[in-house]
């Protein structure tokens, strides 16, 4: 029983993936197609290589400190002012994003399933069990993903998987018509789709076999990979780009499509959202999770609970700042282009601990 | 195995504190035997004279003429094993022995020569304190006090009115055997003892209850169960300081984890077999007396779920019956939720043909359907719950009454649909699916909370009371044990003896959530 003390192997590979997938798999599509047209498919693809890419270095670069989250080893590798300047803006970060996954969420949820409820009831429902989840620590959390993943996976999968038929391959044939240039202009704008992966700079501390984070997170990664890249495959080659590019929630249109199952569900996209729930359930309280851990450590605690506690009124009021959706996407925009910032900070660190290595056993 | 604390550290007597005697229970004081019969005679009727039921026989040793007392309470003790086994040969046969001179006997051997010759019981004790011998009495032991010895014999001689062997009523199965726990704990232990004659099974007691002394026994298998699990529970048990241990209802929840959930941490079962199979998959049985249920653990959720008729059956009929026992417990629990929430948020969900049935049938109804749905529900636990508590014969009229008649005059009276009928006797039947009562009894609990949620926010509010509902059940433990294992934290090797029940030949490893020492079940 040893080997399940703290965070499994199959826990960590759920915990990225659950983590990932969030409200990016309602509008994927739709910016996949924004960005690089029919393009977009192979753009997702290759951006998810780019967030593979930085999850591998990420988790490199943990292996190196593996008693430590990021917060606490980037203080050693650099320096202790520049560390926690550090700390502080992943701290903000990860507090902002909570708020705007929230948001995002609730306004789905308002849109989609519930146009009477009000926003606050909704957001403040959902705040309220991701604050109950996270006061049960990291180990409850692995264990939710763990169960959550199966339903969140086969939704998906079986929403792909009933639409696959009709995608029309012809629309795929326009495919590189304008070289790569434009897959390579978007692959920033699409690996933010992938933001969520940054959780693994958090488990090395907590994970029972810390070596098998590389091979399982990045398990993890790469079936979001395949997940988002099949889903941006399929709704392309049913709607076209231009329509896509229109939608605002492409995914749920192609749950409408479902018609099979007329005779006992009438509309699939209520009963697929009702899955969906988990999936952005995960995203945020993960994100919830990284806030008051970050704020924690970067104060030198090691109780985060009542943290949580404080923050919580903190991401509602960054959450109700928005007040259309013109000013959600600003600032769903702004918080993706600050998390990419952050993945691609691991590289540097990764070099200079590296360097210092190098340093130590030659000195 | 990691060992969860369930109580504030700080609370917790360290082991030195448990071992030395406690000032506060007056029991626990020694107090010294004399070497006068009269004397000891004297004190033990202090304690004992007032109450009718004790006997003090005095008597002569036959031939030496030694004087000596039986003491003993009345009920609780064989007559005939007192009669022919140990006032005959006393009074009688020993003055045979000493005319025949074949066995010497003077003052200072009389004792030796009463245990050794003259009483033919089997089980004999020596209770060298009078509270120790007090103990016996009450246990329904016989106590021989002889002039000019400072210890008292303790002769087993038990025997009283119990209820023998019959079916295990709580768990019946159709394939399988019938016989369920008593209420005398030797019955228990004799009826585990037989299924498994593995000398490494052990069977410990210990008296717990300040007054009530009553007999706990707990059984594991030296080589199969962690030692620190039999450390752990060891340590629980020892911490009960209470006046009276009533059931093993009682002690379950003493020694459980968390308090603050409906469901059972610890499984209670009336069957041996289902003991014996938990024993050999390297869990601890505690059984109490007076009590005819052996708990099991450490328990899991799954466990809940499981049949020993499952084991009986072949694999393929056993896995459906599974699927058929988790489906109805989600129908159990979430049904009336998903009913309302469709009905008063997502009419689209379901085709327009049963939705407008649907509303056709509610067209009288003056309730929106959560306060409908919540009253039938209400109406089911008051008839399940009035049920339980009476006789058979009229249990089941309570049954007729208010299912049949209640249900339809309801519907003609235009209170409810008889579609929310439908669904409340469709959850009823589901949630008895379950095997186990007392999870079966939590989860049904958790039905109404969702149903409020349902009224409010719709599916969204069922999926976060199943969200919510999922929380609270990774963070229990039992013994240290997750809750939802192998589930979560998923474990291979188990999810063979989960929903599906793997064939004998591909379940060769015992279960490793229990973290047993030898892992080879089957080697064939």
């Amino acid at each position: 029983m040893k080997s399940r003390q703290g965070i499994t192997s199959l826990q960590a590979t759920a915990t990225v993936v659950v983590s990932i997938l969030g409200i990016a798999v309602l509008i994927m599509p739709s910016s996949a197609s924004e960005a690089a047209g029919i393009d977009g498919v192979l753009a997702t693809l290759f951006g998810g290589l780019v967030a593979l890419v930085l999850a591998l270095t990420a988790i490199l670069l943990g292996r190196h400190y593996p008693d430590y989250t990021i917060i606490e080893y980037s203080q050693i590798i650099l320096g202790r002012l520049l560390g926690k300047l550090f700390g502080f803006y992943f701290a903000i970060y990860a507090i902002a994003t909570t708020a705007t996954v929230l948001r995002g969420f609730a306004d789905a949820m308002k849109v989609l399933l519930l146009p009477k409820t009000p926003l606050e009831v909704i957001m403040i429902t959902m705040l309220f069990t991701v604050v109950y989840q996270v006061q049960g620590g990291i180990g409850t959390i692995a264990r939710i993903n763990e169960l959550f993943l199966p339903p969140i996976i086969t939704i998906i999968l079986g929403l792909i998987a009933l639409n696959i038929r009709d995608v029309e391959l012809f629309r795929f044939r326009a495919l590189l018509s304008e070289g790569v240039g434009p897959i390579f202009m978007s692959l920033v704008n699409i690996s933010t789709g992938y933001l969520g992966f940054e959780i693994v700079t958090f488990l090395t501390p907590f994970m029972a076999d810390k070596s098998k984070l590389l091979k399982y997170g990045l398990a993890g990664v790469v079936l979001t990979v395949i997940v988002y890249t099949a889903l941006v495959f399929v709704v392309l080659g049913i709607y076209g780009n231009k329509t896509t590019s229109d939608m605002v929630y492409p995914t749920v249109h192609l749950a409408r499509r479902i018609l099979w199952v007329e005779s006992f569900i009438e509309r699939f996209d209520i009963f697929f959202l009702t899955f969906w729930i988990l999936a952005a359930y995960t995203t945020i309280t993960a994100y919830m999770y990284m806030a008051s851990l970050s704020v924690v450590r970067l104060m030198g605690l090691r109780n985060y609970k009542p943290f949580t506690l404080i923050l919580t009124p903190i991401v509602y009021i960054i959450s109700i700042i928005p007040q259309n959706s013109v000013q959600f996407t600003l600032l769903l925009n702004i918080i993706s282009y600050a998390g990419l910032i952050l993945g691609f900070s691991t590289i540097p660190m990764l070099v200079i601990s590296k360097i210092r290595k190098a340093g130590t056993k030659n000195g | 195995m990691k060992v969860i604390r369930r109580r504030n550290p700080k609370n917790r007597k360290t082991i030195e504190e448990r071992q030395s005697p406690k000032p506060n229970s007056e029991d626990r004081v020694s107090i010294p035997l004399s070497k006068s019969l009269g004397e000891n005679l004297k004190k033990l009727k202090a304690f004992l004279e007032e109450s009718t039921d004790a006997v003090f026989r005095e008597f002569k040793l036959g031939g030496l003429g030694i004087s000596c007392a039986l003491v003993y309470i009345d009920g609780l003790i064989d007559k005939t094993v007192v009669h022919e086994a140990i006032l005959k040969p006393l009074m009688y046969e020993a003055s045979e022995l000493n005319k025949e001179r074949t066995i010497e006997v003077d003052q200072d051997k009389v004792f030796d020569f009463v245990k050794e010759h003259a009483v033919t019981v089997a089980d004999i004790k020596e209770a060298e304190s009078l509270d120790k011998a007090i103990l016996f009495i009450m246990s329904g032991e016989a106590a021989l006090l002889i002039e000019g010895y400072d210890k008292i014999l303790v002769i087993s001689a038990r025997g009283w009115p119990a209820r023998g062997v019959s079916n295990a009523d709580d768990e019946e199965v159709i394939r399988g055997p019938k016989e369920g726990f008593t209420e005398t704990l030797r019955v228990n232990t004799a009826l585990v003892r037989r299924k498994c004659k593995d000398p490494n099974m052990v069977i410990r007691t210990i008296k717990l209850g300040r007054r009530s002394k009553t007999d706990v026994a707990y059984i594991y298998i030296k080589g199969i169960t962690r030692e620190e699990l039999i450390k752990e529970v060891e340590e629980r048990l020892n911490e009960i300081d209470i006046d009276q241990v009533i059931d093993s209802g009682q002690l379950e929840q003493l020694i459980q984890d968390n308090n603050m959930t409906p469901f059972p941490q610890v499984q209670a079962t009336q069957r041996p077999d289902k003991t014996v199979a938990s024993l050999l998959e390297g869990r601890i049985a505690i059984l109490v007396d007076n009590s005819p249920y052996a708990l099991l653990v450490p328990a899991t959720f799954n466990q809940f779920f499981q049949s020993p008729e499952d084991y009986n059956e072949r694999w393929i009929v056993s896995s459906f019956l599974r699927l058929v026992r988790w489906i109805s417990s989600f129908v159990a629990v979430f049904t009336p939720a998903i009913y309302i929430a469709v009905l008063t948020y997502h009419p689209s969900l379901i085709p327009t043909k049963l939705a407008l049935t649907i509303s056709a049938s509610r067209a009288g109804v003056p309730f929106p359907s959560l306060i409908e749905a919540l009253l039938m529900e209400s109406t089911i636990e008051l008839l399940r719950e009035s049920g339980a508590r009476l006789p058979k014969a009229i249990g089941q009229t309570i049954g007729i009454v208010g299912g049949l008649i209640i249900g339809d005059a309801a519907v003609r009276a235009g209170i409810t649909s008889p579609i929310t009928v439908i669904i409340v006797a469709i959850t009823a039947i589901a949630s008895f699916v379950i095997p186990t009562y007392s999870a079966a009894i939590g989860l049904r609990t958790m039905r109404f909370p969702l149903m409020i949620m349902a009224g409010f926010l719709g599916l969204y509010g069922v999926v976060i009371g199943f969200i919510l509902l999922n929380i609270h059940l990774v963070s229990i433990k039992s013994f240290g044990l997750g809750f939802m294992t192998p589930q979560s934290p998923i474990i291979i090797n188990d999810l063979k003896d989960f929903v599906i029940r793997a064939p004998y030949r591909a379940m060769k490893r015992r279960p490793e959530e229990t973290d047993v020492i030898d892992m080879i079940r089957m080697d064939m």
